[in-house]
């Protein structure tokens, strides 16, 4: 097995393009989505109604940007729909002094975090001039507006994770697990691929007649496909981590674990996807067709938070990147520990024990 | 020492190899002559413990092999008809990788890889990627591969395909020396009929999964020794010529060739001034006349009415 596992790495050596193509795709991929710089914010062009009080204008400014990750740039309503329309920013807002109206370019996830945050500036707003109102003394605007600054109880709000529709977006974060996810899935099967190339070739064959056992010739190729997956991964993860500024946080330990699972499925995932065909030729037609579905169903271009379809999701459930991707965020955006991310791994886990079954077996039939 | 009794594979519906008796003695150099899709491969595929048989028994010394793989596995060479090599990787990396997988090691392990190498007359470029190697050398480290573990019989599927005349004579060669100094038994399989007729003791003619006839190269090509093959150039093909031939009741059969007719008639017919009457009768110009003693390509010609090669 051992000398199966090494002749693998030698192979590796004299031609290591394909596995160096996927780790340059990668970090590209993540560049572009995820941007590599520390400028995390999402510029929203905010443009002001014309009845608007000029002299509010920069308040109401300073209130929303202390939203934490965004930056609301005040500009006019025309140049706000001029940045959306060439996609620079995928929507915007225009405040009018009792209501506010969004620009949409593209649906983004981040347009609801927004939204809640605008609404509550408003809503505060709103019964603070009700009461003023009804007191008739401006006076009571200073002394509630001073109350909120010093609240007499602190309230800490958290979401819990039974309001699904409700989530934090890490954009550095989706798309780094997302792409490092997704061309894994290519650099593992394609090294699972040697298999069905062995069998063409006939090398299979010497190795099958040799005293090395059938388990242990699969068990060299499965061994290499899960090391070359897993180093594909985490040297993506710590590169980021420590090159690009990305924060995946200290628990170090929680995210090799996922690694470790999530490449276990794919890599039996790979033998099952081998044992359904033939040649090389069409596993290098029938690849790139599974790993893309895989990696729109499971979340891994786009957060899976936002799809709504319930055909999709249930979909979903059945791909290994959705379950990863869940188990990263869980640990990395939401400071969960092991203990919570039990489910995702034993789902992981179990799709592996069931696509390796099947797949020696379709292997072995034919 | 090898035995194949009523060895059957069915694929599907397509029969592969049709109750194929066979058998090797020790030091025997044994050859399975037939075309392309005869079968030889699965057949050779079987004995190898490759592939299951749908029916029939294959022993090796008296015991079952397809129950037991491993009763010949260890005492077995085996080269493929593909290159079974890795081609990123040196011949000398490639046999050494081998050599490990049949858990050879340290100076024994050496000591082979320059042997076999050796053999295959390719120690001076052994370091060189077998990506870089012409085809007749990359054929020559595919059987250095299956020699290895010094292996009782080997088993050859169509080792000289695609590759140039002097590789071929070398290989071919190399079995001999194989066979008739170390004592090595050989089955050799080919469509080429000079390769079986030059290496092997015994031949086994195949066509459409069936034994079609068996026996020395004598013994074949005594199946014809009645019978003599006259080949005649053609300024142009007739028809109407070859018609009457095939009428003529002292022709048996008539096949075109490239250049015109080849006939087989029974040996002394004295049919040639029958021959000449009825090209001049049918205006068919004849621009050589050639009588050929039968070889194992007449012999397949007069079992199943097609060339080898076909």
């Amino acid at each position: 097995m051992i000398n199966i596992f090494t002749l693998q790495w030698q192979r590796l050596r004299r031609k290591p393009f394909m596995v160096l193509a996927m780790i340059a795709m990668t970090v590209v991929f993540i560049i572009f989505i995820g941007g590599a710089t520390n400028q995390s914010e999402v510029s929203i062009p905010t443009s002001f109604s014309d009845e608007f009080p000029a002299e509010d204008k920069a308040a109401l400014i300073e209130e929303l940007n202390e939203l934490e990750g965004f930056n609301f740039i005040e500009t006019t309503y025309h140049k706000a729909r001029e940045n959306i329309a060439l996609g620079i920013a995928s929507f915007g807002v225009r405040l009018s002094e009792e209501d506010y109206r969004f620009i949409i370019g593209t649906e983004n996830p981040n347009q609801a975090i927004v939204e809640q945050y605008i609404s509550s500036i408003y809503w505060e707003n709103l019964r603070i001039d009700q009461a003023v109102e009804q007191s008739g003394d401006e006076q009571t605007r200073q002394s509630i507006e001073t109350s909120l600054e010093r609240p007499l109880i602190e309230v800490d709000s958290q979401i819990g994770e039974s309001e699904g529709d409700v989530f934090i977006f890490n954009n550095q974060l989706q798309a780094l697990f997302g792409m490092t996810l997704f061309f894994a899935i290519y650099t593992i099967v394609f090294s699972l691929g040697e298999v069905a190339e062995e069998k063409q070739r006939g090398s299979w064959d010497r190795l099958v007649l040799s005293p090395v056992r059938k388990w242990q010739v699969y068990l060299g190729y499965l061994s290499y496909a899960f090391v070359i997956g897993l180093v594909q991964i985490f040297a993506v993860f710590a590169m980021f981590q420590f090159f690009f500024g990305f924060d995946i946080g200290g628990k170090w330990l929680e995210v090799l674990l996922i690694c470790v699972v999530y490449t276990f499925a794919i890599v039996s995932l790979g033998m099952l996807i081998i044992g359904l065909v033939n040649r090389s030729s069409q596993l290098n037609a029938i690849v790139p067709i599974i790993a893309v579905s895989m990696a729109m169903l499971g979340g891994a271009y786009w957060p899976i938070e936002i799809v709504s379809n319930k055909v999709v999701l249930a979909f979903s459930q059945v791909i290994p990147v959705t379950h990863a991707m869940e188990a990263l965020k869980s640990i990395t955006i939401y400071g969960e520990n092991l203990t919570d991310i039990t489910q995702p791994l034993s789902i992981l886990l179990l799709m592996g024990v069931l696509c390796m079954g099947i797949g020696i077996n379709l292997m072995e039939r034919r | 020492m090898l035995e194949t009794e009523a060895l059957r594979k069915v694929f599907k519906k397509q029969v592969a190899v049709d109750d194929v008796n066979l058998y090797l003695k020790q030091g025997e150099s044994v050859g399975l002559l037939g075309p392309n899709g005869a079968g030889k491969s699965t057949f050779i595929s079987m004995i190898a413990t490759l592939t299951k048989p749908t029916s029939g028994i294959v022993t090796w010394n008296g015991k079952n092999v397809i129950k037991n793989p491993n009763i010949i596995r260890p005492t077995l060479g085996m080269v493929p008809q593909e290159i079974a090599l890795y081609k990123e990787l040196s011949a000398y990396e490639n046999v050494k990788f081998f050599g490990k997988i049949y858990r050879l090691h340290g100076k024994k392990l050496e000591q082979r890889v320059q042997e076999v190498i050796e053999l295959v007359g390719l120690k001076d470029r052994q370091k060189e990627l077998v990506n870089n190697y012409s085809g007749g050398m990359q054929r020559r480290i595919n059987i250095a591969v299956a020699l290895l573990h010094e292996p009782e019989i080997i088993i050859m599927d169509e080792p000289t395909v695609g590759i140039d005349p002097q590789s071929r004579n070398y290989i071919l060669e190399m079995v001999k020396k194989l066979n008739e100094e170390k004592g090595m038994t050989v089955l050799y399989t080919s469509h080429y009929m000079e390769e079986v007729e030059r290496l092997c003791d015994r031949i086994y003619i195949m066509d459409h999964g069936k034994v079609i006839a068996t026996g020395t190269k004598d013994e074949l090509t005594g199946i014809l020794s009645s019978e003599e093959t006259i080949n005649l150039e053609l300024e142009q093909q007739s028809k109407v010529f070859e018609e009457a031939l095939r009428e003529q009741s002292t022709v048996l059969k008539v096949t075109e060739w490239e250049k015109g007719l080849r006939l087989i008639v029974p040996k002394n017919s004295r049919e040639l001034a029958g021959i000449f009457h009825l090209a001049e009768q049918y205006q068919a110009a004849i621009t050589s006349v050639n009588i050929q003693v039968p070889s194992l390509e007449d012999v397949f010609l007069h079992l199943t009415g097609r060339r080898l090669r076909d």
